[in-house]
């Protein structure tokens, strides 16, 4: 009897392994593909029997970088996610800190009216920030761009680092201020200090949305402004599809950000859920 | 309110202000007014409340609406079922190095949106994609994924289970992992069989996390653009065409903008109800 039921554990054990190599290797096998075609010539990539192994070629990347200007892109993107990054960053934790701190009137509804900006419909913001910024004269450049991705970034930062704030016992200022800290002698040499870590984890995050963001990129950035992301639809034309170059673009801007995934481990269900699920 | 407090998100509301309510207000403008930029006649007359009258009588934003659902739906079913089981799974394992796995599963979550619509294209081509051309091989599809009306919004769904399992696995693994032992041991020893534990003990504990990965789950599908831009632009015909896509396309191709801004405060309003229900749920 034991026997069996040893068995029937192993069994279950080797069931469970292989479903979960199965899914690991599903989620990762057509991003892996796509890796593959940025490496392929033409002939390659278009063969009607999907080839796994094939004479890697890198013209693409040349191509759509310098060619098609994509290196251009990719420096827009860099500059456009860091400045709205610092942006919201030096404006965003003061404001996380006075809401996780400070009682002041409708601060709940400022709290959600906060996070409404990040979760209602790009769209619904993109058309009339469209006309606001063609009425200050800044459509199509990086600062109509930066503008739009802060509401992304902005109200991340806040709701994260609040989060952050709430967990250190509010003693810590108190007892500084006995020490003669003003409260933002208290807030810089204190409490900075200790969510340093929860602050380079949100920053990352921040980047890797507003590296990511499409729609208000198209919209609002022009020639001189786009980003890689809103740069892809250019590389489908009436005359054909550029896939390897799409998968060579692809491939370059995804790489960051799975480093980044890597260096957020720690972080990576706390900024997912958006702070609900702290670990 | 205090005037310390006022230094310390004064900067914020600024910045909010310019991006978020003043666009706000100008949206609501618009949605009252005649005013497209294609039509000499429509010059910003106001009209009151026909724009909303018109969208709520209009058959082509009443099926975006339904388009909308019939890939939400089934898309936050699938992934909510899927991530569920392969994270009780990965907790059962007991398997040490499990943590170190979760940023090359979560690789689709945490990609561009437009690189996974992308990847989509590339693999469900029926002419050289390592999905599309075993289904054609295997008499599955005739042709074209994408350019069939039939198959072109599965294929979407398809993708969009592909991009977001990983993350409701994610989440709900880190509940799993934090679970108390006793418990369950407790349930072990008065000698529960495991479907009363998991409806007893597991449910309970992972009701709340749940809850709030199917809202964040919804909100986000509700707001679903950029991958359906890449694969299909909502086409073939309007089998795809989710009401973001419909708003971009009234807004930025035909230029209506009075139309256009009352369909985009439509939306703004039923994602508002959305949040207010995870408001509830975070505080």
């Amino acid at each position: 009897m034991a026997m069996v039921v040893k068995k029937i554990k192993t069994i279950n054990k080797v069931l469970i392994i292989a479903a979960i190599l199965t899914f690991m290797l599903v989620m990762f096998v057509p991003y892996f593909w796509m890796i593959l075609s940025s490496f392929k010539t033409r002939v390659d990539l278009l063969s009607t029997t999907p080839k796994w192994i094939f004479k890697p070629t890198l013209e693409n990347f040349p191509k759509v970088f310098i060619e098609r200007e994509f290196l251009k892109y990719f420096v827009n993107s860099l500059v456009i996610s860091i400045s709205s990054l610092m942006i919201s960053l030096v404006i965003g934790v003061p404001c996380a800190y006075a809401i996780s701190r400070f009682n002041f009137q409708a601060k709940g509804h400022f709290f959600f009216y906060i996070l409404s900006t990040r979760m209602a419909p790009p769209v619904a913001f993109a058309l009339p920030m469209y006309i606001l910024f063609s009425k200050f004269g800044i459509l199509g450049t990086h600062l109509a761009v930066i503008l739009a991705h802060t509401t992304i970034t902005l109200s991340f930062i806040i709701w994260i680092m609040k989060g952050f704030f709430d967990d250190i016992p509010i003693e810590l200022e108190q007892a500084a201020m006995t020490d003669g800290y003003t409260i933002f002698g208290a807030f810089k040499n204190v409490i900075l200090p200790i969510v340093k870590p929860g602050i380079v984890a949100t920053s990352l995050f921040s980047f890797i949305f507003s590296w990511n963001e499409f729609l208000f990129a198209l919209v609002l950035g022009g020639s001189f402004s786009r980003t890689l992301p809103a740069a892809f639809p250019g590389l489908v034309t009436p005359h054909g599809t550029f896939w390897a170059q799409l998968s060579a673009a692809g491939t370059v801007v995804t790489l960051p950000v799975i480093i980044l995934a890597f260096i957020l481990q720690k972080h990576l269900v706390r900024g997912l859920s958006f702070g609900a699920v702290k670990q | 309110m205090k005037a310390r407090t006022a230094r310390w998100i004064a900067p914020t509301m600024i910045i909010l202000f310019i991006v978020s309510l003043m666009p706000f207000f100008i949206a609501l403008n618009y949605s009252f007014r005649d005013i497209s930029y294609t039509s000499s006649r429509s010059q910003g007359q106001w009209v009151g409340l026909d724009n909303y009258r018109k969208a709520l009588s209009d058959p082509e934003f009443l099926h975006s609406l339904g388009i909308t659902f019939k890939f939400l739906i089934p898309a936050v079913l699938f992934e909510l079922i899927l991530g569920f089981t392969m994270a009780m799974l990965f907790a059962k394992s007991n398997f040490k190095g499990i943590r170190k796995l979760i940023p090359i599963l979560i690789i689709p979550t945490i990609i561009a949106p437009v690189v996974i619509g992308l990847i989509g294209r590339l693999s469900l081509n029926s002419e050289f994609g390592v999905i599309g051309v075993y289904l054609r091989k295997f008499g599955i599809i005739e042709s074209s994924i994408l350019g069939s009306v039939k198959l072109a919004m599965p294929a979407i769904i398809l993708i969009d289970i592909w991009q977001w399992t990983p993350f409701v696995t994610v989440i709900l693994l880190a509940g799993f992992l934090s679970f108390p032992k006793e418990p369950f041991e407790a349930a072990a020893m008065d000698g529960a069989n495991p479907w009363q534990t998991f409806k007893h003990i597991t449910m309970p504990f992972i009701a709340p996390l749940l809850a709030i990965v199917t809202l964040l789950r919804s909100i986000e599908a509700f707001k679903i653009f950029d991958k359906v831009w890449i694969m299909t632009q909502g086409g073939p015909g309007s089998s795809t065409q989710t009401s973001n896509i419909y708003a971009y396309r009234l807004n930025f191709m035909h230029w209506k903008l009075g139309y256009g801004a009352a369909i985009v405060i439509l939306l703004y309003i039923v994602s508002f109800f959305a949040l207010r229900c995870i408001f509830s749920i975070f505080k």
